[in-house]
């Protein structure tokens, strides 16, 4: 198990590169910290694995503080992005590299790798060196040498990123298997949301140094803790609206009713008046065939394979993203009915900071991740 | 087409021009050293006798510069090393100055450095630790560009932490990763500390005693005595001790980097 205590890093330039950030990942658990670039999610790995260390806070790993413990020490498996393969060795020898440290019998380590290579898919490489190799059987040794050490804690610092689109998805849907296959404690870093949704037990948002929102995939997907989340994972319109009477919510073109609300969002308390922010995805729009609707003025079509994506705008302006199934009998530049899939829509109370630096506005744009 | 031929034609003759130009003075000290009489050539016989000479005379000189080449190469080596590790390494405060500084020698003339050390030191005036300590000096800052440059295209720093990531401590780091992916810079940089220090004479010129004379300053003593010959001997002799080094320099490189950029 791991666990970090209120860390924080403020790095020698006075950059605050880690805030307050307190986690902790049980055994066997995938957890994903999500974030943009310079959110200090690998500063974070950085400091777990001992390559940083924290300006304050403590990291225990099965209940011993390894805060001050140098990384050689912590058996903690490390990947990195651009695979840090050392290039004057074979794959195997790569791979060995960390049982001889260890001093282990050479028929031992000759076994242990061919079988750590078996579990990568790459044992006919054993003899190859590191500069022969494309990208993905690089990050394949990368992830052989970690894994072969059976270590406590393997972090992945965006091991994917420097991949191509196909062989990512590969890679990653390998991946998937193969960590809860081993059962192995995994913190894992990506800028990805897709890399996230998919490999996470759980999921940590980070945004310039902080934890925003930790939770299931699905929870985060579902109920994102404000328009950055939900921004930042899968796509969404984040619109801000007013509450009206009997919980539902204008939106200036149209009225959210309760029945809209998925689960997770609790109006019950908010006084008419109050301003709140409203997330929908564009899946969340369905075309509203012949029911009450809001009119939708399309801009452009995109066909996505198995789907198609519609941007348009409402009667106030508000720009949206829908996205609806199978054949359309609609053009560019033709008006719309549309309406929202029942117990979808997440809302929630607007913020102090968020309400004042953003007024209600029905013409806010979205955000089309 | 015509014109173009032309234009190479011209800037083949130049090139060969500027190529006889530049070696036409080895190729007569090459004459003159074998030569009886310097203004009468190999036409007058073949003759050994003033390398006998530049050895009896100034044997000495060669010994000692080969001696204070080899020790400068040793403790650039150890310390050069260590210091091109250190600031690929460790981004400490002050670690871009600390690099400024080691790197200034190099814009300092050798008189100055010669003089500042001969009024800082008077003590150990007439030793050849002197000339050492002054080589050393000039010489650390090649040798420290050449290992950071070498650590720093190699991402070096990154393969370290994953070997420490495998448990590996720092001298196993050390002798496992960095020295087998940097040996090309290790060298590079020795062979070019043996050759200044070999032809160093600015700073030696101040530092020499008679009795701790270098080749150089030797060299220089016998042509400005007019020994034409024994100073044409002598200048083959050193370029005898530098010119293996100067080619193994342009052999490593000449040679495709070592996995460069693959890592």
């Amino acid at each position: 198990m791991l666990e970090l205590r209120e860390v924080n890093k403020v790095f020698s330039m006075g950059t605050v590169a880690v805030k307050n950030l307190s986690l902790s990942l049980v055994d066997g658990e995938i957890f994903v910290l999500l974030g943009p670039s310079g959110c200090g999610k690998t500063t974070t790995l950085r400091i777990v694995a001992g390559l940083e260390n924290p300006t304050s806070g403590r990291i225990l790993l099965d209940g011993r503080d390894i805060t001050s413990m140098p990384p050689e020490k912590r058996n903690i498996g490390l990947v990195f992005q651009d695979y840090a393969l050392f290039p004057h060795m074979s794959v195997a020898q790569n791979v060995a590299f960390g049982l001889r440290v260890r001093r282990l019998p050479q028929e031992k380590i000759k076994q242990r790798v061919a079988e750590a290579l078996e579990m990568v898919r790459i044992p006919e490489l054993a003899n190859r060196l590191p500069k022969t190799l494309s990208g993905g059987q690089k990050q394949r040794v990368a992830l052989a040498r970690a894994l072969v050490m059976e270590p406590g804690l393997l972090l992945l610092d965006e091991p994917l990123a420097a991949l191509d689109a196909k062989l990512r998805d590969e890679l990653r849907q390998e991946l998937s298997v193969l960590l809860k296959k081993l059962k192995i404690t995994t913190l894992y870093v990506t800028h990805d949301q897709t890399e996230a949704l998919a490999l996470g037990h759980r999921v940590g948002v980070m945004r310039t140094g902080e934890l925003v929102q930790v939770g299931t995939p699905q929870e985060i997907y579902r109920k994102p803790a404000n328009a950055f989340v939900a921004r930042f994972i899968g796509n969404a319109n984040v619109l801000i609206g007013r509450m009206a009477s009997g919980q539902r919510i204008d939106l200036g073109f149209t009225v959210l009713e309760k029945r809209h609300l998925n689960m997770e969002s609790d109006v019950a308390d908010l006084p008419p008046g109050a301003s709140v922010q409203v997330v929908i995805r564009p899946e969340h729009l369905v075309p509203a065939n012949g029911a009450r609707g809001f009119a939708f003025y399309i801009q452009d079509i995109q066909f996505l394979g198995d789907r198609f994506r519609l941007l348009g705008s409402t009667s106030t302006g508000a720009v949206l993203a829908a996205d609806l199934p199978g054949a359309l009998d609609i053009a560019a530049g033709m008006p719309a009915q549309l309406s929202f899939r029942e117990g979808s829509i997440y809302v929630e109370a607007v913020s102090g900071d968020q309400a004042s630096h953003s007024a209600p506005d029905y013409t806010r744009d979205i955000a089309i991740a | 087409m015509e014109t173009q031929s032309g234009l190479i034609r011209i800037g083949k003759i130049l090139t060969m021009m500027v190529i006889v130009f530049i070696f036409a003075p080895i190729v007569i000290s090459i004459l003159g050293s074998f030569s009886p009489a310097w203004h009468k050539g190999l036409l007058d016989g073949f003759t050994l006798q003033w390398y006998i000479a530049v050895l009896e005379d100034y044997g000495h000189t060669i010994g000692l510069t080969l001696l204070i080449a080899i020790v400068c190469v040793l403790i650039n080596l150890a310390l050069g090393t260590l210091a091109g590790y250190a600031l690929a390494r460790y981004h400490f405060r002050g670690a871009k100055f600390i690099e400024e500084i080691m790197l200034l020698p190099l814009a300092v003339p050798g008189i100055a450095v010669a003089l500042a050390l001969i009024q800082t030191y008077p003590l150990i005036r007439g030793s050849w630790y002197f000339i050492l300590i002054g080589h050393v000096v000039f010489t650390f800052p090649f040798m420290v560009n050449s290992m950071l440059s070498g650590m720093r295209s190699l991402r070096l720093v990154h393969l370290e932490e994953a070997a420490a990531s495998l448990g590996a401590g720092w001298w196993f780091r050390f002798t496992q990763v960095i020295l087998p992916n940097v040996w090309r810079s290790l060298i590079n940089g020795m062979l070019l500390v043996f050759t200044i220090s070999v032809g160093e004479f600015n700073l030696s010129f101040f530092l020499t005693t008679p009795l701790t004379m270098t080749l150089p300053v030797g060299l220089f003593e016998s042509y400005a005595s007019l020994r034409l010959e024994i100073a044409s001997a002598y200048t083959i002799i050193f370029f005898l001790l530098i010119i293996p080094s100067l080619i193994a320099m342009q052999y490593l490189s000449g040679e495709e980097p070592f996995l460069r950029g693959n890592v």
